[in-house]
């Protein structure tokens, strides 16, 4: 890594925030809070945790990869169809050209999902309370403040981390959910440099994810399910092992994939 | 002749177990013989079944002596010389998996010979079955009326099959990886894994438990799981295929993944439905009933939901990855042999409802087998039910195809991009799950077996809302295609 190879994640990056993926960005960031204030007026909480989880929990968990690799992919997606790196790689090392993009846009999406679960916790843990915390009462469910508490530390996975402080929750929740985004991204590139349909290879982390969580869901452990790693609302608590486990195979998959690519890269065919 | 040179080169290795398989009967046979009432009778197919089915003597003896194997003679499979003869990765998959054949045929029949000269000594009565208990093989055979000797063979078969996809399995990782010592890892791996299995470290339904890919006995008890097992060695046996085609690949320089998505969505939908058939046939006993379940789509729970957006928007989405017509420069080469855009989309639409009608027979026909398959029997029809299939399949499903190829070829048509279909696709998804308000101004919340549930007052929208949303896609897709032609 050098100066050259920083520019090119900057220009990579430049080239990402084109006007639709910026529109698209600021739909799916907007997607938990318009989801939570269509419905929260008929819906009684027990606290701000129930708060973030109706927020976070929209139809957008269903299409999650999908809209991922969306963000992070699309850019690249063109670049492999108008063969723009047919062209680029007379200019530059190819391997330099690949790995800047690879890491710029798997460092945007990752930000734009922190953001996508950061924004609806600071506006569950304390915008909504500033306001007054409108629909929230426990008393509904039988529970006082401390009792509801105290249930949200065993509630879902990942709450126990509210034990440790609501901000470390709020930054490790969201940095997981950037984090498994990203993964999804880099799976999307790693399909897009392997294969030759390139709507396929953007549908690749999204067929994984809808399959798996139907399958895992219909063999009875849906605490292994792919869309349960990451949103993990609706299930009771299981060890976060059960939602990284799921995950760090298809983060394997991928390791094992982009080794072959860096292998391989000056014969693909993709690439030439 | 084959049979024979197999049994000459495997003589040591037969003779071993031949030693073993002797000594393994005469403890089976004083087993059950202590085992049993003196009323009972012991068959010499007793103690035939009760050896070859031994969990012990399967994992202990028989996959112990088979890994070593592998790993000793496995390494003449991929010699360069051999290779070099038989000229690809896939004729080395296929030779090796021959001679892996021959060598069970071999070791098999030594192996059934000691058995037998074990058994003989019994006192054979009239009876060639026994009354034994059904915490013997025997006696859980004989429960369903399977008798003895059959059983015995089906074990022999089944053992075969398991010990062949394992060998056929270090075949397949040998091509691609040829490290002797990976090779003993993974037969340690999966020596570990049928042991601990035997002590009882998984649930006996467990798609981890050895026995069911070992003992034919499993599927006496646990039928649904066996089921499972049969077709994971199956798929194992498919991803050796591939994995040896993919050498191939690689080999001749040609690194790229064909994967079809027809191909893909026929996986899935099999995979997935059937293992949902899995869960409705418990709660819905008949044919009708347990197919009718597993579609009911949004008026079901989240996985019936997930289940149907795979079968109708899913089947979308693979028209969108496959076809080549509504963008680039193969649309131009067809609008030229056919003439007009009308031209064009007639041949598409005809050639669509066809496959969209073989789709459909062919979710109805992995629906019935999985039925038969995981146990079904019950084929009753209630009163209209046959009215109530053909209507739901072919008319209102056959709708709903229509409505979403309809709906990614406009988004392709009108962005000019295939990444469309990908998105409109997802918006279908993202607006129809249950409880969703917009939702149920989409066809998709009407999917799947509604009228088995809901009757005509729900499904009769449905189709309307359908034929509506249909027609007014078609219309506005009309309209930017005369424009269109205006500018070509």
């Amino acid at each position: 890594m050098n100066a050259s190879w920083f520019r090119l994640v900057w220009l990579g990056l430049m080239q990402w925030s084109r006007w639709y993926v910026i529109l698209f960005v600021v739909i799916v960031l907007s997607v938990p809070i318009v989801n939570f204030l269509d419905g929260f007026s008929t819906t009684a909480y027990r606290d701000n945790l129930d708060v973030y989880a109706d927020m976070l929990n929209s139809p957008l968990t269903l299409v999650f990869p999908l809209a991922a690799v969306f963000v992070g992919c699309t850019r690249f997606y063109q670049e492999v169809g108008n063969r723009y790196i047919s062209n680029v790689r007379m200019r530059v090392n190819i391997r330099s050209y690949i790995s800047a993009k690879h890491f710029g846009s798997v460092a945007a999406t990752f930000a734009v999902f922190f953001l996508f679960a950061f924004i609806p916790f600071v506006f569950s843990f304390y915008l909504w309370p500033a306001l007054g915390n409108p629909s929230v009462d426990p008393s509904v469910y039988g529970m006082t403040v401390g009792e509801a508490q105290l249930d949200s530390l065993q509630r879902l996975t990942f709450s126990a981390l509210l034990g440790s402080g609501t901000v470390v929750y709020g930054v490790v929740y969201a940095a997981w959910v950037g984090a498994v985004a990203a993964i999804y991204v880099s799976l999307g590139f790693a399909a897009l440099i392997l294969m030759r349909n390139r709507v396929l290879a953007m549908a690749v982390p999204f067929l994984v994810y809808f399959v798996q969580t139907i399958a895992a869901a219909l063999l009875g452990f849906p605490q292994v399910a792919l869309m349960y790693a990451v949103f993990p609302f609706g299930l009771q608590q299981f060890s976060a092992v059960w939602a990284i486990a799921p995950t760090a195979a298809i983060l394997l998959v991928c390791v094992v994939g982009w080794i072959g690519i860096h292998r391989r890269m000056l014969d693909l065919e993709t690439l030439t | 002749m084959k049979f024979l040179v197999s049994v000459f080169r495997q003589s040591g290795w037969a003779c071993g177990l031949g030693v073993l398989a002797f000594g393994y009967g005469l403890y089976c046979r004083q087993l059950i013989v202590s085992g049993s009432s003196s009323s009972t009778s012991v068959g010499f197919w007793d103690v035939v079944l009760e050896t070859v089915g031994n969990p012990q003597f399967i994992i202990f003896v028989l996959l112990a002596a088979w890994l070593l194997h592998a790993i000793l003679r496995g390494g003449q499979e991929t010699a360069p010389q051999r290779l070099l003869r038989l000229g690809t990765y896939r004729k080395v998959l296929a030779a090796g998996t021959d001679q892996a054949s021959w060598h069970l045929v071999g070791m098999a029949v030594v192996i059934i010979l000691a058995i037998v000269v074990a058994a003989y000594g019994l006192p054979l009565v009239s009876a060639p079955s026994s009354g034994l208990g059904p915490q013997t093989v025997s006696g859980a055979f004989s429960t369903v009326g399977v008798p003895a000797s059959v059983a015995s063979i089906w074990q022999v078969l089944q053992l075969g099959l398991a010990l062949l996809v394992v060998r056929v399995t270090f075949t397949a990782i040998r091509i691609h990886v040829q490290k002797p010592a990976i090779e003993a890892a993974l037969a340690i791996l999966i020596w570990l894994w049928a042991a601990t299995s035997t002590i009882g470290l998984f649930d006996k339904n467990s798609p981890l438990n050895a026995g069911l890919y070992f003992q034919a006995v499993s599927a006496v008890a646990q039928p649904a799981a066996y089921a499972g097992a049969v077709l994971t060695m199956g798929l194992i046996g498919a991803l050796a295929m591939v994995a040896a085609l993919a050498a191939d690949a690689r080999r001749t320089k040609l690194w790229r993944l064909h994967v079809s998505p027809a191909g893909l969505q026929a996986l899935a939908v099999l995979v997935v439905l059937s293992l949902t058939m899995q869960i409705s046939i418990p709660k819905e006993s008949s044919l009708f009933g347990s197919i009718s379940f597993a579609l009911q789509g949004n008026s079901g729970t989240i996985v019936q939901y997930l289940l149907s957006t795979l079968v109708f928007p899913g089947y979308a989405l693979v028209f969108a990855l496959g076809q080549q017509e509504s963008t680039g420069s193969w649309r131009a080469v067809t609008l030229i042999r056919e003439g007009s855009f009308g031209g064009m989309l007639r041949k598409v639409a005809a050639r669509e409802f066809r496959r969209a009608l073989v789709y459909l027979l062919f979710v109805l026909l992995v629906a019935t087998a999985a039925y038969f398959v995981l146990g079904g029997r019950d084929v009753s029809l209630p009163p209209q039910g046959l009215g109530i299939w053909t209507y739901q399949f072919f008319i209102n499903g056959l709708g709903q195809l229509s409505f979403y190829l309809l709906l990614v070829y406009a988004a392709e048509v009108a962005f000019g991009t295939r990444l469309a279909a990908l998105i409109s696709i997802g918006l279908v998804v993202v607006l129809s799950p249950p409880n969703i308000a917009v939702g149920r101004w989409l066809p998709v919340q009407q999917s799947a077996m509604s009228l088995a549930s809901g009757g005509w007052e729900a499904v009769l929208p449905a189709t309307a809302s359908l034929l509506l949303a249909g027609v007014s896609i078609a219309v506005a897709l009309g309209l930017r295609i005369r424009k269109r032609h205006i500018v070509i």
